[in-house]
């Protein structure tokens, strides 16, 4: 089990990292074990289930404040003309590409995979019986959490 | 004037899209705005139609399934369509183009690419 949960550790690594980098020049690193996860600031949280070839999902929770930051780098855009809609756009985009990129890290290059639409809620409401296994990055000064869930995608 | 269908779930990929159509000389082309593959079948069928921006993964009708729909009628098989994705692959990439796509970008778009895409066809 732990060579699997290395695998997946690997792929969602370098996603986050090649997401972040590639769209938003933002240097990522993996917070210690010991780090706590974004509670105590507004969130965003996003799930996007993946279909086919493995089934489960992935969770994102980042503070609003990160996701306003994300989108104002990526559209180049100044505080004023950032709207709700367009921070929860960009943030799903974001998770988008990062679950894309952590399919194609994880699969053989031939290997078709089919998506969910990502899904955003204000909190996360994940509960803790499913399989799953929690990853904590910081960037900006930051911290996020990515979480696998499902046997099928841990086991790599 | 060029009519394009820009069809993306997303209100500001649509907005963005926009936007690089302007920045590279197509700003004064009628956009024609969709959220969906279903939506955007609809106004392509309404008026003839230069171009095509799809997203891939939609509700209601995604990309693909546009790209086959498109294929199945003689009329509109054949229309330029570019299709912009944030979670592509090589594998999904080639079966896209084998569909007839022109080019698969990924988001964010950026108008370099579109750029280099429709100077041919626009």
């Amino acid at each position: 089990m732990g060579k699997d949960i290395s695998t997946c550790e690997q792929a969602i690594t370098c996603a986050v990292s090649e997401t972040l980098e590639n769209m938003v020049f933002m240097e990522v690193f993996r917070s210690p074990e010991e780090a706590s996860p974004p509670a105590d600031e507004p969130c965003l949280a996003a799930s996007l289930l993946i279909h086919d070839p493995l089934q489960g999902e992935l969770d994102l929770i980042m503070p609003k404040e990160l996701a306003k930051r994300i989108s104002q780098a990526i559209y180049a855009l100044p505080e004023e003309g950032l709207t709700e809609q367009i921070i929860n756009d960009t943030f799903a985009e974001l998770f988008n590409v990062i679950v894309g990129r952590f399919m194609n890290e994880l699969l053989p290059k031939e290997q078709l995979y089919r998506l969910g639409l990502p899904e955003i809620n204000e909190t996360d409401t994940r509960d803790a019986e499913t399989p799953q296994k929690e990853w904590l990055f910081i960037t900006d000064g930051m911290t996020f959490l990515i979480r696998v869930v499902g046997k099928a995608l841990l086991r790599g | 004037m060029k009519r394009i269908v820009v069809a993306d779930d997303s209100a500001t990929a649509r907005m963005f899209i926009c936007r690089c159509l302007e920045i590279i000389g197509l700003g004064d082309a009628m956009i024609i705005e969709a959220e969906n593959g279903k939506e955007a079948l609809a106004k392509i069928k309404e008026a003839p139609t230069d171009l095509l921006i799809t997203d891939l993964n939609m509700p209601v009708m995604d990309g693909e399934t546009l790209l086959k729909w498109l294929n199945a009628n003689p009329k509109l098989a054949g229309l330029p369509t570019l299709v912009v994705t944030s979670a592509g692959n090589p594998a999904k990439e080639t079966e896209l183009l084998t569909l007839g796509a022109m080019a698969v970008l990924n988001k964010p778009v950026s108008p370099p690419p579109c750029w280099k895409n429709l100077n041919l066809c626009c």
